[in-house]
């Protein structure tokens, strides 16, 4: 016969340590050692037992948002201790290590405890909104404490009944550092300023680009990307197409001349349709294509790159879809999510220049001014170029537009549609 | 020898290791076998279906609005409307993935099996492609785009970088290096019970490679090859990432990816379950009736 | 008086139509193996590139090696526990499939199979609904490992019961009738003949679930960030940047070792037959 005729004891053991090893590590695991994961069982949190209004004669009380409680710090440490962890749905940063280690120092270094930040990074942040509505319609508490994303999808949140108040707060007290233009009492407030969808093109190689009308030019033939239809990506940039052509972005049928006139025009000059940012990296940086539609940040990215010729082109009217840091309703951290958000807001994070991180890492986490208190915090090793790649405080009060998000996704349901039918997605 | 037969054991009524089904026990055996398995598919599968199928009769995102879900057949008529193209588009990249993996699996699967000793170095690097469509696609772009080693090749024959890069070919072949230990690893299975002698003596009684291949081999590893076709196959028709990151636009009109584009992008969540039930009703379909006009090589 | 080896050549020529035929197939499996390589080469080496204003090839890896390890370790459990549901779910089932006689068998083997075509956004939205209304399994490990052993365990069922397809009843008969119990002929007949195609089971699972994202994004626990997930999101965010490339190059790496290791333990003396795979 050709096989052994007794079965070798190796793969046996091999497998039984192996099992061994996994389901010691799984029971195990439902409290995890490590100090990044969140070990919440989800329970809704309590916070301090006892009102603090009686011993408010000796020490100054916060008024907390979200629990409605006067509490003093020791009370705040208190709860916060008990709370413990922290979870945030946002993009995720190549330097998330570092964020994560920085406030959870905060913490310790302001209130003495230690805790755990999670940071749950996501592109396609509508399934946040997925998540968050099952579980708010299963009668389960919300998977996320601090949501920090795009205002669109604070404009659903809120559309769905998702969206908790909390400002204003004595836990956020950065709130005041804020313009008023970026924030929505008692909801949500941005923790970016300058994030809109804009085109970014090779200024040795095309120069001639000067508006978005421009991408229909002959000489870009295949040269050229345009988002994917679907999301605020394909969204902003129509939305700056049509404030060049004249048209109202709440009226859906205008919208449609629009698509129909991109179609038409710069559809040939298209070598795909992707939202994907690394594909369009990496066929800008290797001369494929000589221009992209994205967001503006990546015209920072691909300069800290070192590629010089990589220049953005502003939309001539800027709208805006900055990133908002909100709560979600049911979140069980409550307490340390506005923490996290006065954290995020402060000058010291927005611009984090004592981080240990190289200067992209630093262009992503950093995302414009917020009010003038944060015009001082440029560094120096970048004073010169900022200009270039974010704009001053004067532009954002004047030249930004803001998105009536209700007509806005009301409207963009119809012609994204459209849109997406007409490249046969 | 003697007349005592006490040290020998009685003899047990033979147990036969092929039961015939229909009375009691045998048939409770059988459900006990399979319990584990259907109670998988059932609760993880099937009963989330039924939200999937509710979901799927809603409109938009209502499902999971707190006005509650609107009612409507839209989004199937959609479906085999106005998606029908990315529907065959999908079936057909699947199709020729299938083929591909068919064409050149089942040499490797030979050779690995009957001339290479190096197995384990074999077995690790060919299922590289699967940790990951996205380095696929990173790494396919690195070698076509301007810059890459193809570039010389790609410019003497006039084609341009990006229309090769993003074309049917591009997606069908990640997709089938994706796909390919599905197919080596099932058909290798079913040649290891093939005895090699029998190879030998065809050869010996002077049948030639081809007849030796069409005769004995292919007959005899008629499960793997199912068992493989139907793997990749269905594989492939849910698979998004290759169509996304390879495809021009018409590739990209894989269903799959309209499936996470509508549901996940879009939170079109009526629209996107529509088409996970007609996709899955094309598997089982493709399934069933594999399986059934391969006259019992994989199940009878 | 004429040699009796008169006729034979004294030396075999150098090339014989058996020699090429084996360098050709060997020069078949490199090919193919090579071309499936490539990708990982084409990362390698522009992870080793230096941004301006860094210090280089060996920063890039730095940023990975931080905080990667939670995760790592996260892939690696939730693999294991996927495998030894899959081969506990898929041996018994195969067996009733291939030794059983019951109606509706095709049927209920596309039934069986269907989870690994479904794609990857209406499992995970599928689910979601479920854990979140039915279930409650929103905050558990167990919900993702379950979720990622639905997906593949008919990648363990296939190969299995091909392998039993193919392997004589003679053999369990024979066993019988030698007074072997059912479960002695089970444990000691059929399950190291099916060695190859547990493995096969074994090593497709083990490589899709290790690597899985999308699902993963569905149904993981906050704080429960597996790997690939992590690699899945920065490389969206981050773009295109030596330190992203580096972060997807160690986790192929990785995966490779997990491989190997997987090999070890289970290919040593038992698989390394002459046809077993």
């Amino acid at each position: 016969m050709h096989r052994s005729k007794r079965a070798a004891p190796v793969w046996k053991i091999g497998t039984l340590i192996f099992a061994a090893m996994f389901v010691l590590g799984a029971c195990g695991g439902s409290s995890t050692p490590a100090p990044t994961s969140a070990p919440s069982t989800g329970a809704a949190p309590s916070t301090a037992p006892a009102p603090s209004t009686a011993a408010a004669s000796t020490a100054a009380t916060k008024h907390v948002a979200i629990v409605n409680k006067d509490m003093t710090d020791d009370e705040i440490k208190a709860a916060i201790a008990k709370e413990g962890a922290v979870v945030v749905g946002n993009w995720t940063y190549s330097a998330n290590a570092v964020l994560i280690d920085q406030f959870q120092k905060y913490v310790k270094a302001t209130y003495g405890v230690d805790i755990a930040l999670t940071y749950d990074g996501s592109q396609a942040p509508s399934e946040y909104l997925t998540k968050l509505a099952a579980a708010s319609k299963g009668g389960n508490p919300a998977p996320y404490d601090v949501m920090a994303v795009e205002e669109n999808y604070w404009a659903d949140g809120m559309a769905q009944g998702l969206v908790d108040s909390f400002l204003p707060s004595d836990l956020v007290p950065n709130q005041k550092l804020v313009l008023d233009q970026l924030q929505h009492t008692p909801t949500s407030i941005a923790f970016q300023s300058t994030s809109f969808p804009g085109v970014v093109y090779n200024k040795a190689k095309a120069p001639f680009i000067t508006k978005l009308q421009d991408l229909a030019d002959p000489r870009l033939k295949g040269k050229v990307t345009l988002p994917a239809p679907g999301d605020i990506t394909a969204g902003g940039f129509f939305l700056g197409l049509a404030s060049e052509m004249g048209k109202d972005y709440k009226d859906p049928d205008q919208m449609k001349t629009v698509v129909d006139w991109a179609i038409t025009n710069i559809g040939p000059n298209v070598a795909k349709y992707t939202s994907d940012q690394p594909t369009m990296q990496q066929l800008f940086e290797s001369g494929a294509i000589d221009a992209f539609s994205f967001w503006n940040a990546t015209a920072r990215l691909e300069y800290f790159g070192g590629n010089k010729d990589a220049t953005l082109l502003v939309p001539s009217t800027i709208y805006p879809a900055n990133g908002y840091l909100w709560i979600p309703k049911n979140a069980p951290h409550p307490i340390l999510a506005q923490v996290f958000i006065n954290w995020r807001l402060s000058p010291e994070v927005q611009f984090p220049n004592d981080w240990p991180i190289n200067h992209g890492q630093w262009s992503e986490l950093s995302e414009g001014f917020l009010g003038p208190d944060y015009v001082s915090h440029v560094p120096d090793w970048f004073t010169a170029d900022y200009p270039k790649y974010y704009p001053t405080l004067d532009q954002i009060k004047t030249q930004f537009k803001p998105i009536d998000w209700d007509a806005y996704n009301t409207s963009a349901k119809v012609w994204q549609d459209y849109y997406g039918s007409k490249i046969g997605q | 020898m003697t007349g005592d037969t006490s040290s020998i054991a009685p003899l047990r009524p033979a147990p036969l290791a092929v039961r015939r089904s229909g009375v009691g026990v045998g048939r409770l055996r059988t459900i006990a076998l399979l319990l584990p398995a259907i109670l998988l598919a059932l609760l993880f599968l099937y009963y989330p279906l039924v939200f999937i199928i509710q979901m799927s009769f809603t409109q938009g995102s209502s499902f999971l609005s707190p006005t509650g879900p609107i009612t409507t057949l839209m989004n199937y008529a959609l479906v085999v409307g106005r998606y029908l193209p990315n529907l065959l588009v999908t079936l057909q990249l699947a199709l020729f993935a299938t083929i591909v993996d068919l064409v050149f699996g089942f040499p490797f699967a030979y050779i690995f099996v009957r001339k290479v000793r190096y197995r384990t170095a074999v077995r690790a690097l060919m299922v590289f492609p699967m940790f990951g469509a996205l380095y696929i696609a990173f790494g396919m772009r690195f070698i076509l785009l301007p810059g890459g080693p193809a570039t010389p090749l790609l410019q003497a024959l006039g084609i341009a970088s990006t229309d090769a890069l993003f074309s049917l070919p591009s997606v069908v072949f990640a997709m089938s290096i994706f796909t390919f230990p599905f197919m080596v690893l099932n058909i290798g299975t079913a040649l290891g019970n093939v005895d090699p002698t029998l190879e030998e003596a065809a050869a010996c009684l002077g049948a030639r490679p081809w007849q030796t291949f069409r005769r004995i081999l292919l007959p005899m590893t008629r499960a793997g090859t199912v068992a493989g076709m139907l793997t990749v196959f269905g594989w492939s028709i849910g698979t998004f990432a290759e169509p996304l990151l390879l495809g021009s636009a018409n590739e990209q009109r894989a269903l799959a990816w309209t499936v996470y584009q509508r549901g996940v992008v879009q939170t079109d969540y009526g629209l996107s379950t529509a088409m996970g039930v007609v996709l899955l009703g094309v598997a089982f379909v493709v399934t069933y009736l594999s399986l059934r006009y391969s006259r019992g090589a994989l199940v009878e | 008086m004429t040699t009796p080896t008169a006729g034979i050549p004294a030396r075999r020529p150098l090339i014989t139509a058996r020699r090429l035929s084996d360098a050709l197939s060997h020069a078949y499996i490199w090919t193919i193996l090579v071309i499936f390589v490539l990708p990982f080469f084409a990362l390698v080496g522009f992870s080793l590139t230096a941004r301006p204003g860094e210090s280089g090839a060996v920063t890039n890896y730095g940023y990975v090696v931080d905080t990667f390890g939670d995760n790592l370790l996260w892939s690696l459990k939730i693999s294991g526990l996927t495998l030894l549901i899959n081969v506990a779910v898929s041996l018994p089932a195969a067996y009733a499939i291939v030794r059983h006689t019951f109606p509706g068998k095709r049927v209920l083997f596309s039934v069986l199979t269907l989870p690994l075509y479904v794609p990857g956004a209406v499992i995970g939205i599928s689910l979601v609904l479920t854990y979140n209304f039915t279930y409650h399994l929103t905050t558990s490990m167990w919900g993702l490992v379950l979720a990622m052993s639905l997906g593949t365990f008919p990648l363990m069922l296939t190969p299995i019961v091909v392998a039993l397809k193919d392997l004589p009843v003679i053999f369990e008969e024979a066993a019988a009738c030698l007074g072997a119990t059912r479960w002695q002929t089970y444990r000691r007949i059929v399950l190291p003949l099916i060695g190859p195609g547990v493995s096969a089971g074994l090593l497709l699972c083990f490589i899709i679930v290790f690597n899985e994202y999308l699902v993963t994004l569905f149904v993981h626990p906050p704080g429960l960030t597996t790997a690939p997930l992590r690699v899945f999101n920065q490389i969206r965010t981050a773009g295109l940047a030596p330190t992203t490339a580096a972060l997807a190059v160690t986790m192929q790496l990785i995966s490779l070792a997990a491989v190997l290791l997987f090999f070890r333990l289970f290919g040593a003396r038992h698989l390394k037959g002459t046809y077993l795979l």
